[in-house]
């Protein structure tokens, strides 16, 4: 269990992370994202009408899980997830991930849905925001994590 | 009076692309993802620490979508529908070259593990009248995803909303 306030309100700690070209190729790549906006400069410049390739949605996707269950632990279990890519993410930007926590309501007696807004802020400004419903686990049990709920209460 | 051609009036509401069995999940391909957005999460890389929540080692949820794209080539040639085939159909039909994705909202249930196939269904839900837009005058649309793997389970749902338009003349 993360030792960090959890409850109505907190901010979460922030998370710094530099992007290069490698790592926005093999986002797109590896999440199967095949379009030139995401791997090729010349055509994100040329055709793209872009300042260079952009972070793929399916990537912003996973830093903000994987920023999410790095504080939370992996007892916690991601319900839904919607965001708005508001600026496009591109090559040697600065992304600086804001967590805070709108609302805390149980689903049983043992866990609990945290709903957090997380921006993304490159040069202090949003270029994702978004709002997370995670699952977590109140209790020290393992039996008791989100995880092990039947399908029938599992309801994201 | 509704002023959408005649076929797209026809989809909404309707399933209208069915995609299956891209590629197989496999742990090789979802570490590399975990590899470039830095998710170290012991359910996707840890034999052991993935059993005690999960019975194993299970995908990152924001792959969901990935498993229903296939390949760009394949040996048999033949040919295959593009990501999101269904935004790109509504395109041709309206007339509007250009598409942006303006929201995206994922709903993750059953855990996608190695050896599973993943089905899609894409679903048109809504298209709305002529718009002018900065970019240009337009239409939105918003399609619904269900994502099941080979037992039918669902495992992830998703509702993307469009914007698509075409440059001023």
């Amino acid at each position: 269990m993360s030792k960090i306030n959890l409850e109505k309100g907190s901010f979460l700690p922030e998370l710094k992370s530099v992007t290069s070209v490698k790592s926005v190729q093999m986002g797109a790549i590896s999440s199967r994202d095949w379009s030139p906006l995401h791997s090729d400069q010349k055509w994100a410049k040329e055709k793209g009408n872009l300042p260079d390739i952009i972070l793929n949605n399916y990537t912003i996707n996973g830093w903000i899980s994987k920023y999410l269950t790095d504080l939370l632990g992996p007892d916690s279990r991601l319900g839904s997830i919607q965001f708005n890519m508001k600026k496009p993410i591109c090559p040697n930007q600065t992304m600086v991930f804001k967590g805070k926590i709108t609302k805390k309501e149980p689903i049983d007696n043992y866990r609990s849905w945290l709903y957090i807004e997380v921006n993304i802020n490159v040069s202090d400004e949003i270029a994702t925001s978004s709002a997370v419903k995670i699952a977590i686990n109140e209790s020290d049990e393992e039996r008791y994590s989100p995880w092990r709920l039947s399908s029938e209460k599992w309801c994201p | 009076m509704n002023d959408l051609p005649q076929k797209v009036e026809s989809w909404i509401g309707k399933t209208v692309i069915k995609e299956n069995n891209a590629v197989k999940v496999q742990r090789g391909l979802w570490q590399n993802f975990c590899a470039a957005v830095e998710d170290g999460n012991p359910l996707y890389w840890d034999d052991e620490k993935s059993k005690v929540y999960t019975d194993g080692l299970i995908a990152p949820p924001a792959m969901v979508p990935s498993w229903v794209v296939h390949n760009e080539w394949h040996p048999n040639k033949v040919k295959k529908n593009r990501p999101m085939e269904l935004h790109f159909l509504l395109k041709e039909e309206l007339e509007l070259p250009l598409g942006i994705v303006t929201n995206i909202e994922m709903k993750f249930y059953e855990p996608v593990k190695e050896g599973d196939s993943i089905s899609s269904e894409q679903k048109l839900v809504e298209v709305s009248g002529k718009i002018e837009t900065k970019l240009g005058p337009g239409r939105k649309w918003n399609i619904e995803v269900t994502y099941k793997n080979q037992r039918n389970v669902i495992v992830g749902l998703q509702n993307m909303h469009f914007l698509g338009y075409k440059k001023d003349e």
